[in-house]
């Protein structure tokens, strides 16, 4: 999928990907180390505090105008987990200059994301006193906001609790307490060591002038000292012992139940095809396992779903159900993991999850941002087949792979939120 | 062979073909060089048409809110006991459906396999079966759907505003429904309702993608049937809708961590010719620009005081029974919010509308149309909603650019009346009381 790739710096990478299919050009710009408890919450707030003022657009009013100038181009912060990394960054796409009248877009999109990377807008020598503390207030907002989607809460329930002597517990943004504490001076520093110790990868999609916008950024680099960090290996947990079990309750009118199980494999071990395989067939797909026979034969849930964290070794299972169901659907959903681990998938269902996973992988090729992230996620595994490549492989895989993938599957937390006055 | 109209766009450079199918069926074929490729069948009936009859009965028919949604879901059931996400199995599409308002959409995108999809999307929409068991079976299924809404603090936001705003109004329906409400529904009152509003002429396709309008013109040969002529009148009794707004607020309380709100303001001046409606929407699509975008006056004076979060939404719905406009964020002091709101506006209105910021809203919304070219999904979607506004899908850029200061300005009196303004707070528990 890379046309290019070209090194600026010393851990620094461009990669163009050359397409003329879209409208859009598409760039981001993304700093890349590990999930760390002291360093993640200040890495978290480095995104939001560049885009808030830079030297020549010093608040976000204009910023935002400029934007708004530049035919409503988008800049957004990017603040991401992958398996063990954390990523966070800029993520920005701009009309072709085909369609602006006189205006060249990209090129001018590309200067202001360089100037507020480069150049932030600094008082007394660090971060702005007032910006700092209105980020923080964002972040710790969101923090709170947690619990408002009930879904995704009993997911980092879940993940908590599995996890809780793992990097994978780790919150990116930390609790309020660490983002209280947080300082205009130490998110400066914060800043000064992601520009000189960690790895970074930008992303550019569409026509763009690749060979200009390296040596911008080269020359934006030469004036730093570049140390890459090493970032060490992390050993994951392959299973489970004994299953931990925790209920909590919230006024909510909707039980939520998360089950979380170790898969034994993570994406560094191979077949990550048959990992998608067996989730599509599972639990991942409204023709799969638990779609159709906890949702459509039971009439359990309006949702059951399986999902795998293939960097994490990690899977899901989520359903939301009335309160007095949750063993009737436990047992469901165990049921039908059995199932797959007989093999018992029928010529029917091995052929249409190869077909789905098929599409879904051919439609990365539609989207700039997908073709971006796929790459992405390439770089931080080492391999570096294309969508084209994984979808040939899916061909050959045997309903015997998927059900040795199931057998190394083991659950390790069962995470129950109900409502209060709800028995079950 | 019907005749086959092509319509071209040369700045976009982009073409699209329509026709109307023997069967009475409304095509668009929008050829795009993608890898993967999207149908939309779409039929105009939603939730708010709940009181229908065809010309020539004498009686209205009323039906239970939510049937439209619900129907949606029952058409999944085949008669031989097949779920139609199983013939898309075969093909590896990945097939889904939703309902709004006013229209219910049956579609699938894939890679490979478009036109034994598309025979497969067409047959299984026209293919109604229902009996008492599977309508029980799904009242589980949906019920658990709405249970999910009730704790979903945006849904929960949304209804307060619409039931806020509007007294008589359909649009006040929730789109699902109530547990009550679909309790009523049978297999008898679903084919009613089936055979009213699947009627191909009330219908529309639109596919996007590496796709051929001959080979799309011959399937629906194979699978559609010449649908009866037909007409649906339909009582919205939005004539007796007031001008101002039912309540001013609407309140209510879940387990959220600070307050959400929406300001929403009720629009009564809707043009009848399509094309005025048309311009009157993208003349408020940038007032939300020029007044509530992050470079402007309003949300930066929030910000900084510490009363609204970087989110702050402003979005538009206009057509031709309904238009309000909707300012969502979170704050912990939604009166404050809405207070200022009002001295805002009145302040604007002394001032006038800024120059500078209009002409880079009017940029920005002619951005954001071209940019939607790049997916097979809008595309399909924009043509839809297009069919259903009864307007051109490629005079939408000309019709951006010739919006006028003034023209701006015009509406922007016509729309910001303090009786119009009304406001729905979803508070956390053991705050507020409810009302």
């Amino acid at each position: 999928m890379i046309t290019k790739s070209i090194e600026v710096a010393n851990g620094v990478k461009i990669n163009y990907i050359e397409t003329d299919k879209f409208k859009t050009n598409y760039f981001s710009f993304n700093f890349i180390t590990l999930i760390d408890k002291e360093k993640s919450p200040l890495n978290t707030l480095l995104p939001r505090i560049l885009t808030h003022g830079s030297a020549s657009y010093p608040s976000q009013a204009l910023i935002d105008k400029r934007l708004q100038y530049l035919y409503s181009s988008s800049l957004v912060t990017r603040n991401t987990t992958i398996g063990k990394f954390h990523i966070f960054g800029l993520m920005a796409d701009m009309l072709n200059d085909k369609y602006t009248a006189s205006t060249s877009v990209t090129s001018e999109m590309i200067s202001l994301i360089c100037d507020i990377i480069f150049n932030p807008y600094l008082e007394n020598g660090v971060f702005s006193k007032q910006y700092t503390e209105s980020e923080k207030l964002e972040v710790i907002d969101a923090i709170n906001a947690e619990i408002n989607n009930k879904g995704r809460y009993s997911l980092n329930r879940c993940t908590e609790i599995m996890c809780e002597d793992e990097i994978f517990s780790i919150k990116k943004t930390g609790n309020v307490d660490d983002v209280e504490k947080i300082t205009p001076e130490q998110l400066y520093k914060a800043y000064k060591n992601a520009l000189k110790n960690y790895k970074i990868e930008i992303y550019a999609v569409g026509k763009l002038d690749i060979d200009k916008i390296a040596l911008t950024l080269k020359a934006h680099f030469e004036k730093i000292e570049r140390e890459i960090e090493t970032m060490p290996s992390i050993e994951i947990k392959r299973s489970a012992s004994e299953v931990k079990r925790v209920c909590e309750i919230q006024d909510v009118m909707q039980g939520k139940l998360c089950m979380g199980f170790r898969t034994g494999r993570t994406i560094e071990d191979g077949n990550y095809h048959i990992a998608q395989l067996f989730c599509e067939i599972y639990g991942g797909s409204p023709t799969s396992k638990l779609f159709v026979n906890v949702r459509e034969k039971k009439s359990l849930c309006y949702t059951c779903r399986s999902m795998i964290t293939q960097k994490s070794g990690l899977m899901y299972v989520m359903a939301g159900i009335e309160a007095t169901n949750k063993q009737i659907a436990e047992d469901a959903i165990l049921e039908q993991l059995d199932c797959v681990r007989l093999a018992q998938i029928t010529p029917e269902e091995l052929e249409s999850a190869k077909k789905s996973l098929k599409n879904s992988y051919m439609n990365i090729y539609d989207s700039p941002s997908a073709m971006e992230l796929w790459t992405l996620n390439r770089e931080l595994s080492g391999n570096f087949d294309e969508p084209i490549g994984e979808a040939q492989r899916v061909d050959s895989t045997t309903k015997e792979q998927i059900a040795e993938y199931a057998r190394g599957i083991t659950l390790d937390t069962v995470y129950f939120l109900k409502g209060e006055d709800s028995n079950g | 062979m019907a005749e086959i109209i092509v319509k071209e766009n040369e700045m976009l450079g982009e073409k699209y073909y329509t026709f109307k199918h023997k069967s009475g069926l409304r095509v668009y074929v929008f050829p795009k060089n993608m890898t993967s490729s999207y149908a939309l069948f779409t039929t105009k009936y939603g939730a708010i048409d709940n009181k229908f009859k065809l010309e020539g009965e004498e009686e209205f028919t009323c039906v239970p809110d939510g049937i439209a949604h619900f129907l949606e879901h029952k058409m999944f059931e085949c008669e031989n006991g097949e779920d139609a996400f199983e013939l898309f199995a075969k093909t590896g599409a990945s097939a889904n459906a939703y309902t709004s308002n006013a229209r219910t959409a049956y579609l699938f995108s894939t890679t490979d396999n478009f036109y034994e999809s598309l025979e497969y999307l067409l047959d299984f929409v026209t293919h109604p079966y229902f009996t008492e068991q599977t309508v029980q079976k799904e009242q589980g299924i949906i019920g658990q759907e709405l249970r999910m809404y009730d704790d979903h603090p945006g849904a929960r936001l949304e209804k307060g505003l619409l039931q806020a705003l509007y007294e008589k109004n359909k649009v006040r329906i929730d789109v699902g429904g109530t547990i009550e409400s679909i309790a009523e529904i049978t297999a008898d009152i679903l084919y009613k309702c089936y055979y009213t509003f699947y009627n191909l002429r009330n219908m529309a396709l639109a596919v996007c993608g590496n796709i051929d309008v001959n080979e799309v013109e011959k399937i629906c040969d194979k699978i559609l049937k010449e649908a009866p002529e037909q007409t649906i009148i339909r009582d919205y009794e939005c004539d007796d809708e007031p001008r101002g707004v039912y309540k001013k607020r609407s309140i209510c309380s879940l387990a959220v961590s600070k307050p959400i709100m929406a300001i929403g303001i009720k629009n009564t001046n809707i043009a009848d010719d399509p094309n005025e409606r048309m311009k009157q929407f993208y003349a408020i699509e940038m007032l939300n620009e020029i007044l509530y975008s992050r470079s402007g006056e309003f949300f930066n004076t929030l910000y900084d005081q510490n009363l609204i979060s970087f989110d702050l939404d402003a979005s538009v719905e206009h057509s031709e029974f309904y238009s309000f406009n909707v300012i969502s964020t979170e704050s912990k002091d939604p009166e404050a919010v809405y207070d200022y709101f009002v001295s805002f506006i009145e302040k604007t209105k002394e001032q006038g509308l800024d120059k500078e910021a209009f002409e880079l809203a009017r940029r920005a919304i002619y951005a954001s149309n071209i940019k939607m070219f790049d997916s097979t999904d809008d595309i399909a979607e924009a043509l839809i909603t297009n069919y259903l506004e009864d307007t051109e899908l490629f005079e939408i850029p000309d019709t951006i650019m010739s919006i006028d200061y003034e023209y701006v300005s015009k509406i922007f009196y016509e729309l910001y009346n303090e009786d119009a303004y009304a406001m729905s707070v979803v508070n956390p528990i053991g705050t507020t009381e409810e009302k």
